[in-house]
């Protein structure tokens, strides 16, 4: 009788499935025959009269009751089996630990979450769906259409209004699956170790540590992978709302505590891009318009200066080639230098290159921040003092920042004065000038020439008056690092092309030859990519998708501009020290 | 090298009157009380260094300092032996100081700096003969090269205070990697990855490679301690080693001994009477903006680990304070982590000892911080009336101000701590919970009698 039973069973599974309106009479109905099959059975049913007798040869059941089809369910097929919604279905999988399966066969499509059908049944009649699903009805009905049909629906299919800004995890999954450059970050790490020549180091890749930020802050470090396909299946399955790179490991990271085993812990970080964190809620004493995480283009001037500052020194003077400036996608800059050299920097060597850019010391309860004594400025401050910070200063941060607009704002520039007489002279000064009707735009530039007229007319020439313009500008201007990003090798930084959370935006490259022309507030969005994915028609000619997003100018420009001579460089330095390995081994042959 | 015990058998070399390099252990016969006497007096050395270092010294008082000590603890009556006792003192030190991390890294650090001071009394011959062991492959610049960056050198020296280079000044150009201290510093010059060092900063130069020579040296000393030298010389050699290796680097009070704990509630008034003023101020910032920065997290968190509140009231202290601004639950989240890896609890496991001063002076407070030593990073107005709100004044208040503004960090927060005790403390304080320690040991038995 039992097998006879269970194809009932099976029966009604098909039923259900194909029903969309199940109620729960079937629900419960379907899950008991195992268990109590007499109650369920009808005695006049023909089927129950052929039982005693055993089925004389197996029959091939039906499509979907066996196998994969039949013991995995997407995740869509279960929000409607359970009659929940998908933010309830999220809360229920949380609350009773149901995680997703990896079926062998995926029948509905390898894109989709699969969930085991015992799973599903087992919550069915679960008293707290009851309950959430309550709370479910008084939350409101409207955002449930929204959020099912964004759920498995594609991306192409979606109306263009339901893209609201802002981030989201659907649009982030589709993000992830069309248009995050995998390929390009996968070339990048490699450093050309992906190639066939005898002197690439295969196990490159897979000693650089990543890191993710899952949902609910969920953080997982330490990750590795082998392969393009490894990583990109990574994270278009995790998902994270953050991707950091770290350095590359002596062994692979996540087989870390197989080798702390030893006395010698050989698990450390033997290669590291030299990285810089400029962040603008260090500039908050200096600037007017916004603050803590809030940027603008008042202050986005600030930004461009610390590119061109930090670009031009580690070109001219540390002799680096391969620089990416990335945009953090909220308020400030990374900076990624890819060189050799620089990455085979040790601790100390890179301690040693962030105080040399450092020249703004002090900490809160410390009026004058910038000191520079001496004779002359040493040849690269000199340098981005007539080339970057005098020209930004004057011409631009004066007016757009006013920063001699008010008593509070005079107060704090002329703190930074060592002489009282000189600042009482300047107060009364600007204190006339006040009652004057000059335009506003021009009060802030006509006190400044003041200040520096009363500085620079030779008659003070007092030690430390000499360097109080030059002072000035530079506390208003020159870049603020976040030291401690750059000292360490094992510090993880955010990869570019990632969403920022909060904003939506994407870390997009930004080009430090135009960082003028460099906006913040239109980089591309999420939503905004989204949409734009949405209205392009299907092209035959486009082989990845982001072409036709305006994210392509972005993934051009690190593939042309970085990509390109990185590669080539690292190609060159293989083969060069390839041929010499070979020269010595067979000098020491003839030897 | 070979120990003997109380046989005289020294066959040195050659007398050599140059800086030793330490290349590789002699072949000498030492006695056991040599063995142990040279290494304490190489300590007292080096010690000095360390405590001068923590003071704020400036490189010239530095080199004073150093040939000073070297005078007193090393000297000896023949030259080859003073040469020798120089040697085995140090070969004896990188024994006793390879065992672990903090170890290496303290004695690294003590023996370069020695190493800096000794070279820079060397002639000018001394010093290149010594260069040329390192077979550092840099040649001096050609003249042609010379005249072609001679302005930018010029300015580099004018803007550290040294002569303008002349004609025949020698420079060596080298890659920037190799002078870190000089870049940290804007010291030199800097074109394309090369650094263009002087004839008279080529200390740096030499002092790195030194310093990975010696470095490199010491992971393989330990190495050969843990395999053999360690059970070989179970019953003679290792005694002595590790009761060197503890006598002199001072308690760092990872855990508080005396005071058991103190509890929550009477914190504010323990901050009140017995913090040091760095930590005060952080303390006052936290209730005021119910908020620290990471490097005042750490400061204060380490320090008051040190003090003797344990883990649980530290999580609801630090809870109480954050969650005013951030919220319960983003404290839950954010911070509650950094608490207990402080402690131990996450993460690598660490337990981490509190900052002494010499950590918290060599700090770098950047915008919105507070932490850092008050004597160095406050200025001077602000200190006057930071100290002010603890009740110094007059006379007190202004040598201390004078120390701060010498450098002398460390007195002046000694001076501060007496002003405030109004006892003299001789020791000195060269860490914040020494301080608080101290502090407690004068109020305590004050407390006990006003009670009974």
């Amino acid at each position: 009788m039992f097998p006879s039973s269970l194809q009932k069973g099976q029966h009604q599974t098909a039923l259900l499935l194909e029903d969309k309106r199940y109620n729960f009479f079937s629900v419960q109905a379907f899950s008991s025959p195992l268990t109590f099959p007499l109650q369920h059975c009808n005695p006049s049913s023909p089927l129950l009269s052929a039982v005693p007798t055993k089925p004389k040869h197996y029959r091939p059941p039906v499509k979907k009751k066996e196998g994969n089809a039949a013991k995995y369910i997407t995740r869509t097929k279960a929000i409607h089996y359970l009659q929940i919604n998908l933010s309830t279905f999220r809360k229920l999988c949380i609350l009773k630990g149901v995680f997703t399966r990896e079926p062998k066969k995926k029948v509905d499509g390898n894109h989709k979450t699969y969930y085991h059908m015992k799973d599903i049944l087992f919550h069915a009649h679960d008293p707290l769906l009851e309950k959430l699903r309550i709370t479910m009805k008084k939350a409101g009905t409207e955002n449930e259409r929204d959020d099912m049909l964004i759920d498995e629906c594609a991306p192409e299919q979606m109306q263009e209004d339901s893209f609201e800004e802002g981030f989201n995890v659907d649009y982030l999954k589709v993000y992830y699956g069309k248009l995050f450059p995998h390929a390009e970050i996968f070339k990048w790490m490699s450093y050309g170790n992906d190639g066939k020549h005898l002197a690439c180091d295969q196990s490159y890749f897979g000693r650089r540590e990543f890191s993710f930020t899952l949902d609910n802050d969920v953080y997982l470090r330490f990750l590795s992978f082998n392969s393009l396909t490894d990583l990109e299946k990574a994270i278009k399955e995790k998902c994270p709302f953050k991707i950091d790179i770290g350095p590359v490991y002596s062994v692979d990271p996540a087989k870390r505590h197989a080798y702390a085993q030893g006395a010698n812990n050989v698990f450390k970080p033997v290669e590291r891009e030299l990285v810089f964190d400029i962040d603008m809620s260090d500039y908050d004493d200096v600037r007017y318009c916004c603050t803590g995480a809030d940027v603008c283009l008042d202050c986005w001037p600030l930004m461009t200066i610390a590119i061109k500052v930090m670009d031009t020194a580690l070109r001219d003077d540390f002799g680096f080639n391969h620089i990416l400036w990335v945009y953090s996608g909220r308020r400030g800059v990374h900076c990624w230098v890819c060189d050799g050299r620089a990455r085979r920097l040790t601790n100390e060597q890179r301690t040693s290159v962030v105080e040399y850019f450092r020249v703004y010391k002090g900490n809160e309860n410390c009026d004058k921040k910038v000191s520079l004594p001496g004779q002359a400025l040493h040849p690269f401050l000199a340098k981005c003092y007539t080339d970057v910070l005098k020209i930004f200063f004057e011409e631009i941060l004066i007016n757009r920042q006013s920063l001699f607009a008010n008593e509070e704002r005079m107060d704090r520039i002329l703190n930074l004065i060592p002489d009282e007489a000189i600042i009482s002279d300047l107060r009364n000064r600007w204190h006339e000038n006040r009652r004057l009707s000059t335009s506003k735009e021009d009060i802030n530039k006509v006190r400044w020439e003041q200040l520096k007229h009363l500085l620079q007319s030779g008659k003070h020439k007092v030690q430390g008056l000499r360097r109080c313009v030059e002072e000035i500008v530079f506390s208003y201007t020159y870049p603020r690092l976040d030291m401690e990003v750059s000292k360490h090798m094992n510090h993880l930084l955010k990869s570019p092309f990632c969403v920022h959370p909060k904003t939506g935006r994407v870390c997009i490259p930004i080009d430090p030859n135009c960082c003028e022309d460099f906006d913040p507030t239109s980089v591309p969005t999420l939503a905004k990519l989204l949409r734009q994915l949405n209205l392009g028609g299907p092209n035959e000619n486009i082989v990845n998708e982001w072409e036709r997003t305006s994210l392509s100018e972005s993934v051009r420009f690190f593939q042309i501009s970085f990509l390109q001579p990185l590669l080539k460089t690292c190609k060159e330095e293989k083969e060069s020290s390839y041929n010499a390995k070979i020269q010595k081994s067979k000098n020491s042959l003839t030897w | 090298m070979e120990v003997l015990r109380s046989q005289r058998k020294v066959v040195g070399p050659e007398t050599v009157p140059t800086l030793p390099l330490y290349r590789s252990a002699p072949q000498l016969e030492v006695r056991l009380e040599d063995f142990e006497l040279y290494a304490i007096d190489r300590l007292r050395v080096l010690k000095g260094l360390s405590d001068g270092l923590s003071r704020g010294k400036k490189p010239e008082e530095m080199e004073k300092l150093a040939s000073e000590l070297w005078k007193t603890h090393m000297r000896h009556q023949n030259i080859s032996e003073a040469h020798n006792k120089d040697i085995i003192s140090h070969f004896v030190l990188r024994l006793v100081y390879c065992r672990t991390e903090d170890l290496r890294r303290w004695f690294l650090s003590m023996e370069t700096t020695l190493f800096r001071y000794r070279f820079r009394l060397e002639s000018l011959d001394a010093q290149r003969m010594l260069m040329s062991e390192f077979n550092l492959p840099y040649k001096a610049l050609s003249h042609t090269e010379f005249e072609s960056v001679r302005e930018k050198l010029a300015q580099v020296a004018r803007s550290i205070g040294q002569p303008i280079p002349i004609n025949d000044a020698i420079f060596f150009k080298v890659p920037f990697e190799e002078v870190p201290e000089l870049v940290a510093g804007r010291r030199v010059f800097i074109f394309k990855g090369y650094a263009y060092v002087a004839m008279s900063q080529i200390v740096s130069l030499v002092v790195t490679q030194y310093r990975s020579l010696l470095s490199k040296a010491l992971v393989l000393t330990n190495r050969k301690w843990m395999s053999t030298i360690q059970t070989e010389e179970k019953y003679r050699l290792t005694p002595i080693v590790e009761s060197l290796s503890t006598s002199y680097l001072g308690p760092d009070y990872n855990q508080a001994k005396e005071f058991t704990e103190i509890s929550l509630k009477d914190i504010d008034q323990v901050a009140h009477s017995s913090f040091p003023l760095c930590m005060r101020h952080l303390f006052e910032k936290l209730r005021e903006n119910h908020h620290l920065k990471h490097g005042g997290r750490m400061q204060l968190g380490l320090f008051l680990k040190g003090v003797g509140l344990n883990l649980e009231d530290a999580l609801v202290f630090w809870k109480a304070e954050f969650s005013k601004k951030v919220g319960a639950e983003r404290f839950d989240k954010e911070y509650a982590y950094t608490v207990r890896h402080n402690y131990g609890k996450e993460g690598k496991r660490t337990d981490y000892t509190p900052y002494g001063c010499q950590k918290i002076i060599s700090s770098t407070p950047g915008v919105g911080d507070h932490h850092g030593c008050p004597y160095r990073h406050f200025s001077e107005d602000n200190l006057r009336a930071a100290l002010g709100k603890m009740g110094v004044s007059g006379r007190a208040l202004d040598d201390i101000i004078e120390k701060a503004r010498k450098q002398h960090y460390q007195l002046a927060c000694t001076l501060t701590f007496e002003a405030i005790h109004a006892t003299s403390c001789d020791s000195g304080i060269n860490h914040p919970n020494l301080y608080f320690s101290e502090s407690q040991k004068i109020l305590q038995p004050k407390q006990s009698q006003s009670i009974t």
